[in-house]
């Protein structure tokens, strides 16, 4: 499936019950970005901001981030559909062989993210 | 009010400052009798003036400290997949571990659960950034990126490293 460079591509920060854990000084930190399963976000797919944000915030209470599909290809990081019940959901992978992001990939997303909802 | 001090940022009673290297600093007005003041014992008494630096900024290094062993307890609480997609809670004997170590730290970093079962410790100073990831069995990973360069390891933990590494990033400020 075709991913946009500037399609967005949103994730809930959990758990929502500690807001603040994964945030310092404004900014989020690549230990948001570190899944063994593969990152899960949503992607934007034609659809306004607002509407993914909230669509999100349906089945996740945590604050959202997004980054760009073309910050994950600026550290060569893999963006993959995977729908579920969620026609919107995918998975930014490491590399082919690896589902977790690297140090350096973390965190240039991270740096990257901005927050769209508390 | 300017004064000298060497310490992480720290979280003062909700009022963010920022401390580093050797370099004067500009603390908020309203911070002031918050925390110490350098001026005069400055101009007037280095001997003085160092000796009030080392117990305000072991003062700070506590806050700091303390600030961080109150995230652990927070992490401490995190149950079986908190991040809902199956991230495990960390053992009492891991966050134990991680609490020792921060208090042989000279400066205090950002502290962070991973989905990765580890904890990841973050310091970050203008182009610069250091992380350190604690595992459960001990392991250490340390990754290091700025402007210029970039590397990482994995050795076992040992906070003499971490220390070498700390003072290092700060060295070259």
């Amino acid at each position: 499936m075709n991913f946009k460079s500037k399609e967005k591509l949103y994730r809930a920060v959990l758990p929502p019950e500690e807001r603040e854990l994964f945030w310092e000084n404004g900014k989020v930190s690549s230990a948001a970005f570190k899944d063994p399963k593969g990152l899960s976000v949503d992607r934007q797919n034609n659809r306004n901001n607002i509407d993914c944000i909230e669509y999100l915030k349906e089945s996740k209470r945590g604050p959202i981030v997004s980054i760009q599909v073309k910050h994950c290809n600026e550290v060569d990081a893999l963006v993959l559909s995977k729908p579920t019940e969620n026609p919107h959901h995918c998975e930014i992978h490491g590399s082919e062989t690896k589902k977790v992001l690297s140090k350096k990939q973390a965190k240039y997303l991270a740096s990257m993210a901005k927050k769209e909802s508390n | 009010m300017n004064g000298y001090s060497y310490a992480p940022q720290v979280l003062v009673e909700n009022i963010n400052i920022s401390i580093w290297g050797t370099k004067p600093i500009d603390i908020k007005k309203e911070n002031e009798n918050k925390i110490f003041s350098y001026h005069n014992n400055m101009e007037t008494n280095e001997e003085n003036y160092n000796f009030h630096a080392t117990s305000k900024n072991q003062e700070i290094f506590n806050m700091s400290l303390s600030r961080n062993i109150k995230k652990l307890e927070k992490i401490a609480k995190l149950e079986d997949n908190w991040n809902d997609n199956g991230a495990k809670r960390f053992p009492k004997e891991h966050l134990d571990t991680v609490t020792e170590i921060l208090k042989k730290l000279p400066v205090q970093p950002s502290v962070f659960p991973t989905a990765l079962e580890s904890v990841q410790l973050e310091y970050e100073e203008k182009d610069k950034y250091l992380e350190f990831n604690i595992y459960e069995n001990n392991q250490l990973d340390i990754y290091y990126e700025s402007s210029k360069d970039s590397y990482e390891k994995s050795v076992p933990l040992d906070s003499k490293i971490m220390i070498q590494e700390i003072n290092k990033f700060y060295n070259e400020l």
